[in-house]
């Protein structure tokens, strides 16, 4: 259950990364679905629904996903349902239920940078970037290492020609994943994302590159490479060995996907 | 804080803490159809409308509320009856503490699908955690429902 | 017949429905104090100290309550006839706490926000004991669960507390190891299921006040009033005429409300302040501070001769207590009489566990009772032995099967099966999943292969020879009927079951009769409902007291239409003479003369009836589970389920339909998805709904559910019972349709993918 004393309603942006900046401990309050779990309480939080960030927009380039838009509301979005075959849309469906994704921030769920996120490795296969009020844009694989606190104030998703797969798995449909990942096949070659490790996602660079040198005939090198490259964990989800194991086939089901797009 | 808040079309002014979740100001208020089953956000039995969309009002803070429209089941209680009946024919309404917060969603999957498969309103409703029917039962209900509410429609 | 078998919607349907106040929730009293838990940090620990001055400086805070406050009566919580087989070793507060989550102390308040801030500034000093964490341990453990002395059994149930052990059973008949050497067979494993969590929507709650006559009444989600309020006078040490329960609308309960929980905490704050409060549990203490269903360990020997005949079952366990003894021994010895006379053609049984305290949450009630948990050895092994001699799981079942008329190697001298249709109720589900047509493994798709897995269940119906069950119907002064009972309808639809059967007696439409519930002031005792005995054992008490009520009525329609009672014709409203002088009255124009000294006789009309069974005759069920298995991860998915159940006669064909169907999807989550898991301190980590996975409405497949109907002598029209059954066959099903589709032989619940792919490499 959440709870705090008080509560802070900046009305603009550069108020409210004063008060971050202030109140180093207050948390932000987005869509409210982590940090009200638990039996913490707050002196105050910082609410971020006055600050008219809930908005997706779209440029000649780019797709601009205010921090404050629902995961519903991407979900929805028409123009994502065929950028990158859907990917995104489909990797947020598989995350509890409607109400759920009607509340929670797409600005929530890439700042907290959680290992189980559905969402990131998705982005990362857009090759997505972030905008934070005081840094300025950096790439979502950045900002995944990114320690200083800052206020994300949108996500920026390129209108590009790319094919891309996305692939969860978990023990139940409501459950977190065990594993995640994406992959991208652009013209730099294959790039692979490994989340839910349970750490949070990232590049498998040398995999990726053994793909992309050697083709796909080289995919038992380049998942050889991928649980040599990539850390894997034991936590209640699952163990290390496991994931490494589903590691593999889930690399193989994506490389298998994007290869479908290719060749039609 | 004091603020005006819009339920099923009224305006009420309420007296709220800043972390009063919209759960506790219903249910201060007598819209007892909205319950609490859990801690975690998983069960959707606390699922209500603000601005026709679902949410779990569990979490969300009532002070986010103003300026919107919240719709309980007691504000959709002609269609509730319908949708209700159809349930009970089918034994749907076990202990029915779900059962409410299920038909928000029922209601909702309505007004955002023509003609949902099966498929579609098992997907618009997994949210919607029920421990006594097997969920089946619940299907066989909302489809009566769907039918009823379309039939009507058509009549003059 | 006019009403029974009829589908009625359930008599509470538009009010549950609606959010008009029905559920205890809905009712607290206004100002009720509210009640907040501070809960042990630690498995097993010694209070030392605990410090709440601070606390009381609170603004708002009532007051706090620790273990030297309570009447030092130990009781069990269990709901069950007196004398209760479980042990009395609960305090309301002990200075023992025996789990992570065990009370320690009791926060009243104005309001929950401030029972929460006191909490936080009580301060406790324990003196932490090294928890018992493991059933494989805890016999002999350094750690004495229970070390009190004052703790009590009103029975011999093979305890012994100093070495943490609860209870134990042993029932050996015939020569196991002989007759095993003689066996052609024999088929060797070790299972373990899980302590899932029942896990009603509605949790744990209760309302207290102090009424007009200065009683204590007692307001909650409960199953069993009565049971519930002896246990309070004895913990209160107070009379029990001192005390009312209600129990009003509740959202389900599955066996966990068939256990105390949030009422003695509550009614003892009343008592002592003489005001309303209420305790509220969370999610989190429903799942981990109430009492689930027991872990068990089986080390199971099946023995069968060429011939195909089931000679040996040898079924041993180490069952898990948990911190408090609460139907410890009543759920292992249950199993028994619902699992093995399944086979009944053998010579050699023995079924024996040892039930052991330890510092997990406490095993009490959960739906099956003892069956499921034995149930899922059994099958299994069966399965295994199919395999083992190379025939088709059914067939070897249904050389196997027990017949009506016959007896069971643990059944009662004299005692044999009295009615079933159980060979045509494993056709029927043969039919419906398409067994003989079809390969029982099969590739799906390029990574997945489906299969088909079978199993079968007995329950029981009320409990033979002990519970009885009072039903009183009145004739009110309107001429309509209320019918009283203290059975409780979680929302099952008892309530109309009931009015079903004796409104077939009386006649009447249903809308004629009122059903009053579960109101220890108003309604005849009835133990509650659990054990699957609502429908047979209350539900023939109705029958009988309805038919009572319809002689008295004909009767008093005779003496006052002046003809002889076979000349009466009653339709429950309307009496009608047969001896040509045409005269009718109905029961709305006779009832008030029956309460005023005008007429004949004034006597208002009663039907009253108690009954118990010498017998428990079992409801019978066939699942049949199909599945899919992705053999590169081993997610196991379930496509289907086929179940067809023989419940004796069928009062309410929709509402016996959704029992199964919800049975089965609760079987699911403990086959499949919902797991129980400790820290190594002894912390459950899964005590909420983001961890202990109950399944989805995506989660289950399509169920499919059919019925033959037997009659049962002994049940009023025929009936036997439904309510737990339907839980026993999910896990052992899809165990063998895993079986079946990889050759992965999963032998824990639940069978989540990490499992099946190690079982999977383990064959490579």
């Amino acid at each position: 259950m959440l709870m705090y004393r008080q509560v802070l309603q900046p009305s603009t942006l550069e108020e409210a990364v004063e008060l971050m900046k202030k109140q180093k401990w207050t948390p932000l309050l987005a869509g409210g679905c982590w940090i009200g779990l638990g039996t913490r309480k707050y002196p105050a939080v910082i609410d971020l629904s006055g600050l008219n960030l809930r908005y997706i927009k779209e440029t000649e380039s780019d797709y601009h996903v205010g921090a404050m838009a629902t995961q519903g509301d991407v979900e929805q979005y028409e123009a994502f349902k065929t950028l990158g075959k859907g990917i995104l849309p489909k990797a947020i469906h598989t995350i509890l239920g409607v109400q759920f994704r009607n509340m929670a921030t797409m600005g929530g769920s890439v700042a907290a940078r959680f290992g189980f996120s559905d969402i990131i490795p998705s982005l990362l296969a857009l090759d997505a970037r972030v905008r934070l009020q005081e840094n300025g844009e950096m790439s979502l694989l950045e900002y995944l290492s990114f320690t200083a606190r800052d206020l994300l104030v949108e996500i920026i998703i390129p209108k590009k020609e790319q094919s891309v797969a996305a692939l969860a798995f978990r023990k139940s449909v409501s459950d977190f994943p065990y594993l995640s990942g994406a992959i991208c096949k652009n013209e730099t070659g294959y790039h692979i994302y490994v989340g839910g490790r349970p750490a949070r996602a990232i590049e498998a660079v040398k995999a990726g590159q053994i793909l992309t040198s050697q083709g796909t005939e080289a995919l038992a090198l380049c998942l050889d490479a991928l649980v040599e490259e990539v850390r894997f964990q034991t936590n209640s989800h699952a163990s290390a060995e496991y994931r490494q194991a589903m590691a593999k086939v889930m690399v193989k089901r994506l490389v298998q996907e994007v290869e479908q797009w290719t060749c039609n | 804080m004091d603020v005006q808040l819009k339920i099923n079309g009224k305006v009420t002014k309420v007296s709220i803490e800043p972390d009063e979740m919209l759960i506790k100001t219903l249910r201060r208020e007598g819209f007892y159809s909205v319950r609490c089953g859990c801690d975690t956000m998983n069960c959707g039995l606390c699922t209500v409308w603000i601005d026709g969309d679902t949410i779990l009002s569990c979490s969300y803070p009532t002070f986010r509320a103003v300026g919107h429209e919240i719709t309980t089941l007691e504000g959709l209680a002609e269609e509730a009856a319908i949708l209700g009946d159809c349930l009970a024919s089918e034994g749907a309404d076990q202990c029915g503490y779900c059962t409410t917060g299920m038909m928000m969603s029922a209601m909702a999957v309505r007004r955002k699908y023509e003609n949902p498969t099966e498929e579609e309103i098992r997907d618009y409703l997994v949210g919607n955690l029920c421990r006594c029917t097997g969920y089946e039962s619940h299907m066989r209900g909302i489809v009566k429902y769907l039918e009823v509410m379309k039939s009507q429609e058509v009549a003059p | 017949m006019k009403h029974v078998g009829k589908s009625y919607k359930k008599v509470d349907a538009k009010t549950i429905l609606s959010g008009r106040a029905a559920y205890t929730e809905d009712l607290i009293p206004a100002n009720a104090l509210v009640i907040k838990i501070l809960r042990s940090p630690h498995a097993m620990a010694k209070i030392l100290d605990i410090n709440y001055a601070a606390a009381l400086k609170i603004p708002g805070v009532e007051a706090v309550f620790t273990y030297k406050d309570v009447p030092q009566v130990r009781f069990t919580l269990a709901g069950q006839t007196y004398p209760e087989v479980s042990a009395y070793d609960s305090l309301i507060l002990d200075q023992i706490v025996r789990y992570v989550g065990d009370a320690v102390a009791i926060v009243v308040a104005q309001d929950e926000k401030t029972a929460l801030q006191a909490c936080d500034v009580i301060k406790v000093q324990y003196e932490v004991m090294e928890p018992v964490l493991d059933i494989h341990t805890a016999i002999d453990h350094p750690t004495v669960v229970h070390p009190e002395d004052d703790l009590i059994y009103n029975m011999p149930v093979g305890g012994e507390p100093k070495r943490n052990i609860a209870c134990s059973y042993s029932r050996v008949v015939g020569d196991i190891e002989a007759e095993l050497k003689a066996c052609d067979y024999v088929v060797e494993d070790t299972y373990f299921d899980q302590a899932t969590v029942q896990s009603a929507m509605e949790t744990f709650r209760t309302f207290c006040y102090i009424d007009q006559f200065d009683r204590l009444v007692c307001t909650s989600s409960t199953q069993i009033p009565f049971h519930l309020r002896r246990h309070l006078a004895r913990a209160l040490d107070i009379p029990a005429s001192k005390i009312r329960v209600i129990k009003p609308r509740i959202g389900g309960g599955f066996g966990s409300k068939q256990t105390a929980c949030s009422e003695m905490l509550c009614a003892f704050v009343t008592w002592k302040l003489k005001k309303p409060a209420v305790l509220i549990y969370t999610r989190h203490e429903a799942n981990n501070c109430s009492t689930s269903r027991h872990a068990r360990e089986w080390n199971i020997r099946l023995g069968a001769t060429k011939d195909g005949i089931i000679q040996v079952i040898d079924m041993v366990a180490l069952s898990d207590a948990g911190a408090y003894g609460t139907h410890a021994f009543t759920t292992f010895t249950a199993g028994e009489h619902k699992s093995i006379p399944l086979y009944n053609k053998g010579k050699a049984v023995r079924y024996e566990s040892k039930i052991v305290y330890t510092n997990h949450m406490a095993g009490g009630a959960f739906r099956g009772y003892g069956a499921t948990e034995a149930l899922w050895p059994l099958e299994c092994a069966v399965t295994k032995l199919a395999k083992k001699m190379g025939m088709d799981e059914i067939e070897l079942r249904l050389k196997n099967l027990i017949d009506v008329g016959e007896t069971s190697l643990v059944y009662e001298p004299g005692e044999v099966l009295e009615s079933g249709l159980l060979k045509e109720a494993v056709e029927k589900a043969k039919q419906m999943a398409r067994w003989d047509e079809r390969p029982h493994s099969w590739q799906i798709d390029e990574t997945h292969r489906g299969g088909l897995g079978v199993a079968l269940a007995f329950q029981g119906s009320g409990v033979a020879k002990f519970d009885v069950a009072s039903v009183e119907i009145k004739l009110q002064d309107d001429g309509n009927y209320t019918l009283y009972t203290g059975s409780t309808d979680m929302g099952t639809g008892s309530n109309t079951v009931l009015m079903q059967m004796a409104c077939e007696v009386l006649g009447c439409p249903l809308e004629n009769m009122t059903c009053y519930e579960a109101d220890t002031d108003v309604v005849p005792f009835d133990p509650g409902s659990y054990a699957s005995s609502t429908t047979y054992v209350t539900g023939t008490a109705a029958k009988m007291a309805a038919e009572e009520l319809r002689s008295k009525i004909v009767a008093t329609f005779a003496k006052y239409l002046d003809v002889a009672e076979r000349d009466i014709e009653f339709d429950g409203l309307t009496a009608r003479t047969l001896d040509g002088s045409n005269k009718t009255m109905t029961t709305a124009e006779l009832a008030p003369k029956l309460v005023v000294s005008l007429g004949p006789e004034p006597e208002q009309l009663v039907g009253f009836a108690t009954w118990g069974s010498h017998t428990s005759p079992p409801p019978f069920m066939v699942g049949i589970a199909e599945v899919s298995v992705d053999t590169e991860t081993g997610q196991v998915t379930p496509l289907d389920y086929y179940a067809v159940v023989d419940c004796g006669t069928i009062v309410n064909p929709t509402l016996a339909k959704v029992q199964a169907e919800g049975g089965i999807v609760q079987g699911l989550g403990m086959a499949l998805y919902e797991e129980v898991r400790y820290s190594s301190n002894g912390h459950l980590e899964t005590n909420n709904f983001m961890t202990y996975k109950i399944p989805t409405r995506q989660d289950t497949g399509r169920i499919h559910v059919d019925f033959v109907e037997s009659h049962e002598p002994t049940g009023a029209f025929g009936v036997k019972s439904i309510g737990e059954v339907v839980i026993n066959t999910s896990c052992p099903a899809v165990q063998g349709a895993i079986l079946n589709a990889c050759g992965a032989n999963l032998t824990t619940l639940p069978m989540i993918s990490e499992k099946v792919f190690h079982a999977l490499m383990a064959n490579e």
